[in-house]
């Protein structure tokens, strides 16, 4: 399965997209907010950027049971060839509470990533393997 | 893109653009029509871009939609010409797989008892999102299972001797390096050992339906009206961080090495490079994890058998048949233009099917072929399988690995909820024990392919030949 995202910029990118790729899993917005973690990742390129992010977000969901309620994206380095972000998120540890409401998300693949410029913006479109 | 008929269930993609090779789709004119449609053959036709392939880019019966490599995608590149290994070949799920225990129990001495056995099976079996296994690895264990595999547990009174015979490479992949997995793979496999996760995994208590080959039957006692227990499950999120770790790695490697590919998941280098051999490394590492994990749960399904039929174990005979991956990749010989080549055989929704007298199967195997387990859907047949030796020369020793989906998750949950197909199928006499109902239609029986079809397909081909047919009586899913 996967998903296209829109964003004003790549920040705003970047937000939407970990937002969409838990929202097959759970309803991001009954997640009480009472943790909060911190997210970085790095790419030479957009895809792989992209790539990375969502990785280090799903692994943070598996290893550390953290479940997302909401994710900003403060600070963006893009210099050719190393682009880096850093976020950081609110939500809950894993427990009783929480509802699946869709197939769990394994991992993002690179399978027909794309991120490019779109309107002023940015467009990406993500498969994931569930 | 073409496609031509090229005999009795077997589809050829003409080499065109990049294509190094043909592709060739074994598969009937009945499903030859859904892949068609989910763009599978196109994938076909991509993976015979990959460097050093030999033979042709090949799908199975199985064939669908899958991440850069088709599910039920056969490939094999020469390792002394430059032949490559692609992590998208393998899959995120490494090493997953299917075992096959026999009891010594008829059906009737079970049924009765039936429904608090399927509850206490439930019980004995983590499952679902955020699970956590029957045995949690300090950082040591964890190095200890990615090197010894099922041994790991045997030795630790997980099971028997008897269960390393007869599971695949003896339980263990050599060739596995620890340090190749990353931290944050390790990270997410201690606690999960022995526990199934989501999705189409599951444990099912099957009967014996119909033996079509009795001397094989024989060979792996089976018999008809016999109770059997079904594992599908793989290496859980080391597998997953280890796949997803190494396309990055691999992506950036095929990029410095100006490897021209149609689909980024199918990133990929040289099998003696440094790369390679490191995912090579962590990829066996994974799929031993994938086998303990098999083995631990195994020993949970045999306690809760001994718990409620107040039996031993000698008694109950839970024995393994056979402990089978159908992802995983592999350095093997085969002849290839008439002369002896080492391949590195990918396999990625497809099983590997090693005919009689092949010396890496189990003495008891050898007159019969190695077992092949093909598990159905809820609802519908499994079956076992004995490989032939044809399919050396026809697939690279490899067959199908199950129904494959016919139809998307979202399509299938619109046609009926959890709750109600846990009752259609209560009334066929299958009892379904899911930790989240409404994702139990996801995996609903008209959802998959006619594993009767697939099987059929493989046996007419040459690939292998059916032995028994194996009827669900009870299903524990994720």
């Amino acid at each position: 399965m996967g998903f296209r995202a829109w964003g004003s910029d790549l920040v705003d990118l970047l937000e939407t997209a970990a937002r969409a790729m838990f929202s097959f899993e759970y309803d991001l917005d009954v997640v009480p907010q009472v943790e909060s973690t911190e997210i970085s990742a790095r790419g030479d390129d957009l895809e792989s950027l992209m790539y990375a992010w969502l990785s280090e977000l799903l692994w943070q969901h598996d290893a550390q049971a953290f479940v997302f309620a909401d994710i900003w994206a403060d600070a963006l380095e893009a210099q050719p060839g190393d682009l880096r972000v850093h976020a950081v998120a609110s939500g809950s540890l894993l427990g009783d509470w929480f509802v699946q409401t869709g197939p769990q998300v394994k991992a993002p693949t690179m399978h027909g990533l794309t991120v490019t410029p779109r309107d002023g913006g940015y467009e990406a479109t993500v498969y994931l393997d569930v | 893109m073409e496609l031509i008929e090229d005999g009795e269930d077997r589809w050829r993609i003409p080499r065109h653009g990049g294509m190094l090779v043909d592709g060739l789709v074994f598969t009937s004119k009945k499903l030859i029509v859904k892949a068609k449609e989910d763009r599978a053959l196109e994938q076909v036709a991509n993976v015979a871009h990959l460097p050093g392939i030999v033979g042709e880019s090949m799908a199975m019966p199985d064939i669908h939609w899958g991440y850069g490599f088709p599910i039920g995608g056969v490939a094999a590149t020469d390792v002394e010409a430059g032949g490559v290994v692609s992590p998208g070949g393998v899959g995120f799920d490494i090493g997953c797989g299917v075992r096959l225990l026999r009891s010594s129990l008829g059906w009737d001495e079970v049924s009765g008892p039936f429904p608090a056995l399927i509850d206490a099976v439930a019980a004995a079996v983590p499952r679902g999102v955020g699970g956590k296994g029957l045995r949690h690895l300090s950082h040591e264990d964890v190095d200890r299972v990615l090197v010894e595999g099922a041994r790991w547990a045997v030795e630790r009174g997980i099971g028997t001797e008897r269960d390393l015979e007869c599971c695949e490479d003896g339980g263990a992949l050599e060739g596995a390096d620890p340090s190749a997995v990353s931290d944050k793979a390790k990270s997410r496999g201690a606690p999960q050992l022995g526990s199934l996760g989501a999705g189409n995994h599951f444990i099912e208590v099957q009967v014996v339906d119909e033996v079509f080959d009795e001397p094989a039957a024989q060979a792996m006692e089976l018999f008809a009206g016999q109770v059997c227990v079904m594992i599908h499950t793989g290496s859980r999120g080391i597998g997953h961080q280890t796949c997803t770790d190494e396309v990055a790695a691999l992506d950036q490697a095929s990029r410095r090495l100006g490897l021209i590919l149609p689909d980024r998941q199918l990133a990929c280098a040289p099998v003696k490079s440094p790369e390679a051999q490191r995912y090579l490394g962590a990829m066996a590492a994974a799929a031993n994890y994938a086998r303990a994990n098999r083995q631990v749960l195994a020993e949970g399904v045999r306690g809760a058998f001994q718990r409620v039929l107040s039996a031993s174990p000698a008694a109950l005979g839970l024995d393994l048949v056979y402990d089978v991956s159908h992802n995983i990749a592999k350095l093997e010989d085969f002849t290839v233009g008439g002369r002896l080549r080492t391949l590195c055989v990918h396999r990625k929704g497809a099983t590997r099917a090693f005919g009689p007298g092949n010396p890496e199967l189990p003495l008891r195997y050898q007159e019969v072929g190695q077992p092949v387990i093909i598990p159905g859907s809820m609802g519908s047949a499994s079956f076992v399988l004995a490989g032939r030796s044809e399919s050396a020369e026809i697939s690279f020793s490899s067959t199908c690995h199950g129904a494959g989906r016919l139809m998307s998750r979202k399509q299938a949950t619109m046609r009926m909820s959890g709750q109600d197909l846990q009752r259609q199928l209560a009334k066929q006499g299958i009892l379904v024990r899911a930790q989240q109902m409404r994702l139990l239609a996801e995996e609903a029986p008209y959802a998959y392919k006619d594993a009767s079809e697939v099987v059929r397909v493989c046996q007419r081909v040459g690939m292998s030949r059916v032995v028994a047919r194996l009827r669900p009586v009870g299903v524990v899913k994720g």
